[in-house]
C-alpha cells in the first residue's frame, strides 16, 4: 500500500527535510505533493487524492489556522488527517490547532521517529502490519 | 465489444478468490486485479484503469464511505458496493449509494445462494459498466424541494395508485421522485431491485426525507394516500383490491427477469387490479424488467411514464418499455414527480 502525502510549508528546505524524514521512516509513499501555504494546499487537494497532510502553521497568505478551518468546509477532504509541524511552542496555540481538527502536533526540530510514530497512529497501524504487508492468501477470512 | 475490466476490493481473501473464480467463467468480464485495502485499490485504479470496481464497504481500519467519496471525486467510475445483510450493512450501503456508488450486492450466504449471487454479481457488473458516473457532487440542491400543488387537485383521487419500478441508479432516482410528492399524493407502490435489509434501510431513510410516509411493505398493507410502500428485497409485491380498498400482497415465488422483487410482477398486478386508475413509472436500470408489465398497464388504460435517457444512470428498462410502445410520456428525472401529478 502506498500513501499520498501533502507537505505544506513556506520553506522549501523544510519541505524536503519533512519529506526525507517520511522516507526514512519506511513508509511506502505513493506520491509527494508540496504546497507553500494553505491556499496552495487546497488547490492540490482539489486535484489530487491525498491521504495525510503535514502542515506548518506560520505561512504567508493562508496560515495553518485558516487552512484547518477551510479544510473543514470541504466535504470530500475534510476527513483527511492533518499533522501540524511547527516551531510554535505555546501550549494554548497547539491546543487551539488540535481543537480545529489537527490530528497531532510535532514541534520543530523533530526526530524522524516522531513522524513515524504519528503516521502509524494516523493510519491506525501497528508495526507488525507495516512489516507484514503481504499477508498470506486465505489467512484473513 | 472488449471485456469489462473489474477490480475487486475486499479485505477477505476468500471473497476475492470466490469473486475472481466465479467471474472468470462469465463471458465479457475480466477480473484484472484485486486489492485487500483502499490504498492498494487506489494504486491499482490509477495504474490499471478498471471499468468497474466492487467495494466491500465494511473493512477494518478504514472508513469505506470516505474512501468511496474520494474515489468518486478524484477518479469517478462505477462502483458496486458489496455489503453484509445486516441492518448496519444496509445503512452503510445506502450511504454509499448517496455517495455515488451505482449498485449494491449482498455478500454470499444468508438469503441468497451462491448460485443467485454469481448471476447477480455478473448482471450488476454489466449494468455498472454501462452506468454513467460523474464527479460526485453533494445532494440536496434547492430543486429537490417537494413539488407544490393545490391540495384541492388531489381530493378526487383516492382511488388512484402510482406504481414505480427501478433498478441500477434507482435508489437515488426514487428518492428524487418521492421527496417531491406532497403528503396528499395517492398511494405509491415501489419496486427497487435491492437485496433484503437494504430495502429496510432504504425505506427508513426515505421516510426521514419525504413528506409522505415511506414504509417497507408487509403482506396485507393498505395502499393509502400519503403513503409509499417499498417492496422488500427477495419478495415480490403485488397490488390487490378488496372492495374499495387497495392493498399489497408480499410473497415469494420464482424470480422474474432475474429479479425478486420484479417490476413486471408489480405492474402486471397493477394493470389487473387498478386498470385505468393506475399511473406506471419506469425508471433507470439495466435489463427489461417492467417493460412488459408497463405495456399491460397501458393497455388497461393506465397513464405511463418513462425516465429519459439523459437522466438515467443506465438506460435499459425505460428503453425496452419505450420500444414496446408501453410509454405515454418520456420525462427527465426532475420532471417525473410533476408529470405524475399532472396525470392525476
Amino acid at each position: 500500500m502506498a500513501f499520498n502525502v501533502l507537505i505544506v510549508d513556506d520553506s522549501s528546505t523544510m519541505r524536503s527535510v519533512i519529506k526525507k524524514s517520511i522516507e526514512m521512516s519506511g513508509f511506502d509513499v505513493g506520491r509527494f505533493f508540496e504546497a507553500g501555504n494553505g491556499r496552495e494546499a487546497l488547490a492540490v487537494l482539489e486535484k489530487d487524492w491525498v491521504d495525510v497532510i503535514l502542515s506548518d502553521v506560520h505561512m504567508p497568505e493562508m496560515d495553518g489556522f485558516s487552512f484547518l478551518k477551510a479544510l473543514k468546509t470541504q466535504t470530500i477532504v475534510s476527513t483527511t488527517p492533518v499533522v501540524i509541524v511547527t516551531t510554535e511552542g505555546r501550549e494554548e496555540r497547539l491546543e487551539e490547532l488540535l481543537g480545529l481538527g489537527a490530528r497531532a502536533c510535532v514541534t520543530k526540530p523533530f526526530r524522524p521517529e516522531e513522524i513515524k510514530k504519528i503516521l502509524l497512529d494516523v493510519f491506525g497501524m501497528d508495526k507488525d502490519v507495516m512489516e507484514d504487508k503481504e499477508a498470506p492468501e486465505g489467512a484473513d477470512f | 465489444m472488449r471485456d469489462i475490466k473489474v477490480l475487486i476490493v475486499d479485505d477477505s481473501a476468500i471473497v476475492r478468490k470466490i469473486f475472481t473464480e466465479e467471474l472468470s467463467r462469465e463471458p465479457g468480464i475480466q477480473v484484472i486485479a484485486t486489492a485487500p485495502d483502499p490504498y492498494v485499490a487506489r494504486d491499482k485504479i490509477v495504474k490499471l484503469n478498471p471499468d468497474v470496481v466492487t467495494l466491500d464497504i465494511e473493512m477494518p481500519r478504514m472508513d469505506g464511505i470516505t474512501f468511496l467519496k474520494k474515489l468518486m471525486n478524484y477518479y469517478p467510475l462505477p462502483v458496486i458496493i458489496v455489503s453484509s445483510l445486516t441492518p448496519r450493512g444496509g445503512k452503510l450501503a445506502l450511504q454509499a449509494i448517496e455517495s455515488g456508488a451505482v449498485e449494491v450486492l449482498s455478500k454470499p450466504g444468508a438469503a441468497y445462494s451462491v448460485g443467485d449471487m454469481k448471476q447477480q454479481l455478473a448482471d450488476k457488473i454489466r449494468a455498472a459498466a454501462r452506468a454513467r458516473v460523474s464527479r460526485h457532487k453533494d445532494e440536496y440542491s434547492v430543486e429537490d424541494a417537494p413539488v407544490k400543488l393545490p391540495t384541492c387537485a388531489l381530493t378526487e383521487t383516492t382511488n388512484k395508485v402510482i406504481a414505480i419500478g427501478a433498478s441500477t441508479g434507482g435508489t437515488e432516482a426514487v428518492k428524487k421522485v418521492l421527496t417531491r410528492f406532497p403528503p396528499t399524493i395517492p398511494g405509491v407502490i415501489v419496486v427497487q431491485h435491492m437485496p433484503p435489509n437494504f430495502t429496510t434501510a432504504f425505506a427508513e431513510r426515505l421516510n426521514g426525507l419525504c413528506a409522505v410516509e415511506v414504509k417497507e411493505a408487509e403482506d396485507g398493507d393498505s395502499v393509502l394516500p400519503g403513503r409509499a410502500l417499498i417492496a422488500p428485497g427477495n419478495y415480490h409485491m403485488l397490488l390487490k383490491r378488496s372492495g374499495a380498498r387497495y392493498y399489497v400482497c408480499v410473497k415469494t415465488g420464482p424470480m422474474v427477469c432475474h429479479q425478486r422483487p420484479a417490476v413486471d410482477v408489480l405492474f402486471n398486478s397493477s394493470a389487473q387490479y387498478a386498470g385505468a386508475n393506475a399511473i406506471g413509472v419506469i425508471m433507470t436500470g439495466m435489463g427489461s424488467d417492467g417493460a412488459q408489465g408497463l405495456s399491460k398497464m397501458r393497455q388497461a388504460g393506465a397513464r405511463t411514464i418513462a425516465q429519459d435517457e439523459a437522466s438515467c444512470v443506465v438506460y435499459g428498462m425505460p428503453k425496452e418499455a419505450v420500444k414496446m410502445g408501453a410509454v405515454e410520456k418520456v420525462v427527465p428525472l426532475k420532471g417525473i414527480a410533476q408529470q405524475v401529478i399532472d396525470f392525476l
